[in-house]
């Protein structure tokens, strides 16, 4: 039926189009948003727990493993990758096997169905990653604001399996100081550009299928956080596809019966003794330094590096500090110069 | 969306003074009213303001042709627009209770960080419920598509997230189906009237915002 008032609606365009345009699915991979490792066989792809990943590595994978979670829910790694680049000579590759992966249902990830995007998946999913890679060796993590999260979750599930861990910007790590700052996240305002944008767009792309809703939420990322200090119009950090539905399922499976934000990935991190690095931008008003010395205390041992001039993209307006930080940090739990 | 011109002005005067993006004319008045001008404001999806004008067309079945034009009045800019053109009419009489429709031809237009578009599209809408002389109150229930949208990605987003991001003529990228209530009372020769209700996709996902409010006031004559 979809298909023959398609077909019908193909004709009325190609009528009103004059001239003969050429008129497009929005669904056809690649048109909008770039295709998924589904739909695009050159990406480098791992498959594991079901799913099919876009991920890429880089190094000796003999030397310390180190997997990047990186934000979102819902972003990619595209953001970290400067994070393996070479500074002055030095690559953390050098010294480290470095793993970059899209989470379930984000990047150019494969696609998934809303039920499959759970935070046990995601906890299963990390944790295979870590099997493939660690062949029974503890791994680093690294991860960034939800992906901060992320690894907190995973360490409180599985600390024997983490060597240790850098925090760069973490999300709220309990749903309590998740609702004590959820308004100072989104900015909203009723009548503020970039949700009114948002709402307008619907009317033209509506947010139906992957690619479409992936595209539209795009719209929701400038402009809506102003108190993260990104540099969004020029040098903003790029993603290659947002993953608009598992950017709103995970948040929605932690909301309780009474719609408050409920869950708490540090519930058993005291057992964790490993020293675990945070990472903080200094203009970063959210889920910056006040918020991560806070945050700090649900670790046994934690430090912080404050990063001056920047917010919450700090890695990626400063990947060469953020590298050395990082490089400082496994330094100090591998014994490597 | 850019700052506020002087252009605009013109707009925010006439929300500002009266005030629903496609208002639900009283049908009960077709007979005693012939035209109407009209402004209205709301959420519908995003705060835009409205005017337009509708006429009668005398027959056995009454028909409202009517014209409108609106744009988005978040930082007032003229490139989020659009305007429909209108057909109303009286289905089904029994008493004071009515079966309306209304079927819209529609283009508009935006601009946002990451498309410029223009978009052709059409709008049908059914109402039933009670309409006295003084006043309505009916649910209506409809569904806009998009039947055909132009997209230019803007450089911000070719340039940091994907250069081969396609321009051109996209065939029905979207559609929402409404439905809600709508009503209205008579003031002299001035119509009051307001619609709301609840937004989804034509695939019955949710929308940012998941409703729509507007009102709106119309001045009719013979």
């Amino acid at each position: 039926m979809e298909r023959r008032i398609r077909t019908s609606l193909a004709c009325l365009g190609a009528a009103i189009v004059v001239g003969g345009c050429k008129v497009t699915d929005p669904d056809i991979p690649g048109t909008l948003v770039p295709a998924t490792v589904d739909e695009d066989a050159s990406l480098p792809a791992i498959e594991l727990n079901g799913s099919r990943f876009h991920a890429e590595t880089f190094g000796d994978p003999t030397k310390p493993v180190v997997v990047f979670l990186h934000g979102g829910p819902g972003q990619d790694y595209r953001g970290l990758l400067p994070l393996a680049s070479r500074f002055a000579g030095y690559s953390l590759a050098d010294d480290h096997f470095l793993v970059f992966w899209d989470q379930r249902g984000a990047g150019l990830s494969r696609r998934e169905q809303e039920s499959s995007l759970t935070m046990a998946n995601y906890l299963a999913d990390l944790d295979a990653i870590v099997d493939r890679y660690g062949h029974g060796r503890p791994v680093f993590l690294v991860g960034h604001s939800w992906g901060s999260m992320y690894a907190t979750a995973y360490i409180n599930d599985h600390p024997d399996k983490v060597a240790g861990a850098v925090l760069i910007e973490s999300g709220p790590l309990t749903g309590a100081t998740f609702e004590r700052i959820k308004n100072d996240i989104r900015e909203i305002d009723l009548f503020a550009e970039w949700l009114n944008d948002y709402a307008w767009s619907s009317q033209f792309i509506s947010p139906d299928g992957y690619a479409r809703m992936d595209y539209d939420l795009l719209l929701g990322l400038r402009g809506s956080q102003p108190r993260y200090h990104e540099q969004w119009d020029v040098d903003p950090e790029p993603v290659w596809r947002l993953g608009a539905l598992v950017n709103r399922a995970l948040p929605a499976e932690a909301l309780n019966k009474h719609g408050a934000v409920d869950y708490d990935f540090t519930t058993k991190l005291s057992r964790y003794k490993t020293p675990v690095l945070f990472i903080a931008g200094s203009l970063s008003e959210v889920l910056g330094p006040s918020l991560q010395t806070e945050q700090m205390k649900s670790y046994p041992s934690a430090s912080l590096i404050v990063v001056d001039g920047v917010g919450h993209d700090v890695h990626w307006r400063k990947p060469a500090i953020i590298a050395a930080d990082i490089h400082d940090y496994l330094a100090s739990r591998t014994g490597a110069q | 969306m850019k700052p506020a011109s002087y252009m605009s002005l013109p707009l925010v005067l006439a929300v500002s003074i009266a005030s629903s993006t496609h208002a639900q004319w009283n049908v009960a008045r077709f007979d005693s009213t012939k035209m109407w001008t009209y402004a209205t404001f709301g959420l519908d999806p995003a705060f835009i303001g409205s005017v337009g004008v509708s006429g009668v067309i005398p027959g056995r079945v009454k028909v409202q042709l009517g014209a409108e034009v609106g744009s988005v009045v978040a930082a007032f800019d003229l490139r989020d627009w659009r305007s429909r053109a209108t057909a109303r009419a009286s289905l089904i009489q029994w008493g004071a209770f009515r079966l309306t429709t209304e079927d819209a031809v529609i283009t508009r237009g935006t601009s946002n960080s990451i498309y410029t578009a223009f978009n052709l599209g059409a709008s049908t809408t059914f109402t039933a419920g009670a309409y006295r002389r003084r006043w309505f109150l009916a649910s209506e229930a409809g569904f806009d598509k998009s039947i055909l949208t132009r997209i230019r990605n803007s450089d911000w987003y070719r340039e940091y997230y994907y250069a081969d991001a396609k321009n051109g003529w996209y065939l029905t990228p979207g559609g929402t189906f409404h439905a809600g209530l709508t009503g209205g009372v008579t003031l002299g020769n001035i119509d009051i009237t307001a619609r709301a209700g609840k937004l989804r996709t034509e695939r019955m996902n949710d929308l940012t915002p998941p409703m729509y409010a507007t009102i709106g006031a119309g001045i009719g004559w013979r």
